[in-house]
């Protein structure tokens, strides 16, 4: 819009890229989606700048656009967008395990979208409930139950128990449990 | 014990090595823009609506550049919007003499021309952005800090409807919540409102009002409802100006069926450079419903952070509204200008061309057969520099 507005918004976002793209990725556990993510995320931003940029706190502001944009997109189907890149494909974004932390990973990345934001925004951006809430857009409720529910599914995955979401069998192999049942 | 995994996870994730960002955040700027533009015009998802009007006023002959000459003041200053619309500071006690609209609301704006311009800011050194398209005119009044902002939009003439408590315009929801009614404006309706969807932080409150007969204008403000300033912005508005604006750059050679569809731009207070960048819109072919929208953007070269082209992707926003992340453009040199051109997807930047820094596209990018942004780069754009001495009333040039 205005060049003074545009060199305030460029300076900032490019000092915040960094951890843009690390909250993004969390969220994602996909490079190229997060920085899709963030690409949207940055563009929000720049339509409600004078709103960003006067907020109390201007980082949270838009943290919370990201975390937002993450879960409309998540909703609207975003990740088939089409996307030409001259990358090669990347590689695992843990190469090495000497904690353990790869099953957890994989189980993280299972979560549906806003279970996995309440815990990167309680866990890695150390909000607390209210601030999580307020980023979410939604009560406080929901963020304690988001995350039990997280941290459920996880300890259940990580002891080697599927989550009864995963438990449940598909339709044949019901029906083939159905019928020994019947038959037996 | 989990939860402590978990930020080890985290912070293990977070600390590696990320490739080089291809985030781009001009991409961002430009498409941000754009999106601005539509918000403020209430056409978020209808390019072909914008398009639909430019074919109907072409066969009127209402937008012809022979039409815009009811007052040709030269303007002096570098800011032709700031220069035709003095703004008096809160401390002068005598707001300067206001034009009434009378009767109806336009039909159409008229690209060329500034229909409106604020006759009184809270602010004493304002900085002030304006764009018209053929359905509406907006202004934008901030404080120098550009923390304070009043947001005013007018739309053409049946372009809105209330329907309860919701104004829409062009289809879109412009102001919700309208359950409040403010004090007539110049003798018209008005209501106090909310801006709908805000995003997190503060909601926008919204005055909505008719300004003249038929038509409606809202004034979007962040603060309390029944804002003194918010009212006081709305009745001394001045309207029905029509000022002719002058462009950076100018198109020539082209057919007579190409007009002017919309513009856009700002005054950087007090004295800064005019950003001006507006776009065209040419008819549908013959044979085709499809919209051909050819946009130009001219910007400030030394403005930084816009109109780099130096990077590797580009946001592109199709016109069904998605966007897609595409390749690098090609460097090339053309007329001694170094420019990146992708051909695929037919946008064309280039850092500096006398001063300016610009970006063409054609979008959808097959959706005119006979030019490519190469070929209106080299033979069809005339860039008139930087001072606006230099500029041009007829954007578009036999």
């Amino acid at each position: 819009m205005t060049s003074q507005r545009d060199a305030e918004y460029a300076e900032y976002v490019s000092v915040r890229l960094p951890a843009l793209r690390r909250l993004a990725l969390l969220l994602c556990q996909d490079r190229h989606r997060a920085d899709d993510l963030v690409q949207q995320a940055i563009i929000r931003v720049y339509v409600h700048w004078v709103k960003a940029s006067g907020a109390d706190n201007t980082d949270a502001y838009v943290n919370a656009i990201l975390v937002r944009e993450f879960l409309h997109e998540r909703r609207s189907g975003w990740t088939r967008r089409v996307r030409v890149t001259d990358q090669l494909p990347e590689s695992p974004i843990l190469t090495a395990d000497p904690d353990g932390l790869i099953d957890l990973q994989a189980a993280v990345t299972k979560l549906p979208p806003g279970q996995r934001a309440a815990l990167v925004l309680r866990y890695y951006c150390d909000l607390n409930i209210d601030q999580t809430a307020a980023a979410l857009g939604c009560t406080t409720g929901t963020v304690k139950s988001q995350t039990a529910k997280a941290l459920a599914a996880l300890r259940s995955r990580l002891a080697g128990d599927a989550p009864s979401a995963d438990r449940q069998p598909s339709a044949r192999a019901r029906h083939h449990s159905g019928e020994a049942s019947h038959h037996a | 014990m989990l939860e402590s995994d978990l930020r080890a996870l985290f912070e293990r994730q977070a600390a590696s090595e990320p490739p080089p960002a291809p985030v781009s955040v001009p991409a961002a700027q430009r498409i941000g823009r754009v999106h601005l533009r539509r918000r403020r015009a209430g056409t978020v998802a209808s390019p072909l609506l914008a398009v639909g009007a430019v074919a109907a006023v072409a066969l009127s002959g209402a937008i012809s550049p022979g039409a815009a000459h009811q007052s040709d003041t030269p303007r002096a200053s570098a800011t032709p919007r700031a220069s035709a619309t003095p703004r008096p500071s809160p401390a002068q006690t005598q707001p300067a003499p206001i034009t009434k609209a009378v009767g109806a609301a336009p039909r159409q704006f008229n690209p060329l021309l500034e229909y409106a311009s604020f006759g009184w800011l809270p602010f004493s050194h304002p900085v002030i952005v304006g764009g018209t398209g053929l359905s509406y005119e907006f202004l934008e009044g901030s404080s120098p800090s550009l923390q304070n902002t009043f947001n005013w939009t007018a739309n053409a003439a049946g372009a809105c409807r209330l329907a309860g408590k919701n104004l829409t315009c062009q289809g879109q929801s412009v102001a919700d919540r309208l359950t409040s009614r403010a004090p007539d404006i110049d003798g018209h309706v008005a209501y106090w409102g909310y801006v709908p969807l805000p995003p997190p932080g503060p909601v926008n409150q919204i005055l909505a009002y008719q300004y003249a007969r038929g038509g409606w204008a809202t004034l979007e403000f962040v603060g309390n409802r029944y804002h003194p300033d918010a009212l006081k912005i709305a009745q001394d508005m001045r309207l029905g100006q029509a000022l002719r604006l002058r462009f950076a750059v100018q198109l020539t050679g082209l057919a007579a069926r190409w007009h002017l569809a919309t513009d856009q731009g700002f005054n950087a207070t007090p004295a800064g450079p005019l950003d001006r960048g507006f776009g065209f819109i040419s008819q549908p072919r013959p044979d085709s419903n499809a919209p051909a929208p050819l946009e130009i953007t001219a910007q400030p070269a030394s403005t930084e952070g816009v109109g780099t082209c130096a990077n590797t992707r580009w946001s592109v926003a199709s016109a069904n509204g998605s966007n897609t992340t595409v390749g690098p453009g090609t460097r090339r040199v053309i007329n001694g200008y170094h420019v990146y051109v992708n051909s695929q997807d037919q946008i064309l930047c280039a850092n500096n061309v006398d001063g300016l820094s610009l970006a063409i596209q054609i979008d959808p990018p097959t959706s005119i057969p006979s030019l490519n942004v190469v070929s209106i780069f080299t033979h069809h754009l005339r860039v008139l520099g930087t001072d606006p001495a230099n500029w041009t009333r007829d954007p578009i040039a036999p």
